[in-house]
């Protein structure tokens, strides 16, 4: 049964995962945390960070760990599976269409027109990771380290374009030193 | 069948040894597929990311199958796209394993507690650089807003979001269509 509700979940992930991995975050984080309550949003933000710091695909890494950590072994067969199908049989709906209407009209619009929908969508797996437990009350001599490493994390990844690894380790070290 | 094994590696490679997602994978494949083996031309290539780039799905896989059809078929397709995740499925199932275990352990909690923040910026970073990208005005700024509160506040479905989405962008487009072949005629 929880490889039924694995292999459906990711299924609409890859189905519907418009937008790239970070616009993804937000179905992932709505599915696993709000809908099937597999785990508490700390332990999806846990599992983030780890992805990204793994080489790979970093929506792959996504999927294999919550498969693991939802249903074992097979739990993370199903789960990877499930995310990569749906790319595998639009392949050959692409082939056939796409390819010979590259510079299509419609198809671009659409696409550009769905970008501000998409900001939202990353936008809100932020916020939705910014709440009590991981955030304002991270027991770090009370809320305000968290909002600083949150701060300077975000100068540095947009403006100063520091690696995101980097970041993800320094951040680390600091929350074991202070 | 020599020409699938080696697509095979190349992705195997690729998928074991780059950092940071499927961008930072698209300059190995570029060197691999390209410069590397001339398995396509350079202009080819980078014509089929455009339209990679708009496909669902995880942009490194759609990456990989495309790639690989166009030099082997659906057998390269297919073994490309396992060279480039059999790496990650291996690695993340070891660290799997070792963080369940030690998840509680106190040290990696207080580590876990630095990096929750960062990984919120993290997010933060690329929502406004497509806001940016998106062109955003006061008119269309309704459109992101709208989002976040229906998931946040009213907790509505992403996966109701996009099929909406996708629906009124095309009924858009096709608008646009029409006004345009309009004033042209």
């Amino acid at each position: 049964m929880i490889y039924l509700q694995l292999f459906w979940t990711y299924l609409k992930i890859g189905i519907f995962g418009f937008g790239g991995g970070y616009a993804m975050l937000s179905m992932i984080q709505f599915e696993v945390v709000d809908n099937q309550g597999w785990m508490t949003i700390e332990e999806f933000a846990d599992i983030v960070a780890l992805s990204q710091m793994t080489p790979g695909p970093v929506s792959i890494n996504i999927a294999t760990f919550i498969g693991y950590t939802v249903g074992g072994f097979w739990g993370s067969m199903v789960a990877t599976a499930a995310i990569v199908m749906p790319s595998l049989l639009l392949l050959f709906f692409v082939l056939r269409f796409l390819f010979k209407n590259k510079e299509n009209y419609i198809v671009k619009t659409t696409l550009s027109s769905m970008k501000p929908v998409i900001a939202g969508l990353i936008f809100v797996a932020a916020l939705m990771m910014m709440n009590a437990e991981s955030f304002a009350d991270a027991g770090l001599h009370g809320s305000n380290i968290s909002v600083i490493i949150c701060a300077v994390s975000f100068v540095a990844t947009y403006f100063a374009k520091i690696n995101p690894i980097l970041l993800i380790i320094a951040s680390g070290l600091v929350g074991y030193l202070v | 069948m020599r020409t699938v094994w080696q697509l095979f590696v190349t992705f195997f490679n690729i998928g074991a040894f780059t950092l940071g997602g499927g961008y930072a994978m698209l300059d190995m494949i570029e060197r691999a597929v390209v410069d590397r083996r001339h398995w396509i031309g350079k202009d080819e290539f980078w014509d089929m990311i455009t339209i990679v780039q708009m496909l669902p799905g995880v942009f490194a896989v759609n990456t990989a199958l495309y790639t690989g059809y166009k030099i082997k078929g659906v057998r390269g397709a297919i073994a490309a796209c396992l060279g480039a995740i059999i790496p990650s499925i291996v690695i993340i199932l070891v660290i799997a394993v070792f963080f369940l275990e030690y998840k509680d352990n106190p040290v990696i909690e207080r580590i876990f507690r630095g990096i929750r923040p960062c990984v919120v910026a993290l997010i933060l970073s690329p929502s406004i650089k497509m806001l940016i990208n998106a062109k955003v005005n006061w008119k269309t700024a309704i459109f992101p807003i709208a989002t976040v509160c229906l998931i946040y506040f009213f907790r509505v479905s992403p996966v109701y979001i996009i099929i909406a989405t996708i629906i009124g962008s095309l009924a858009f487009a096709i608008y646009s269509q029409n006004r345009l072949n309009k004033s042209k005629s």
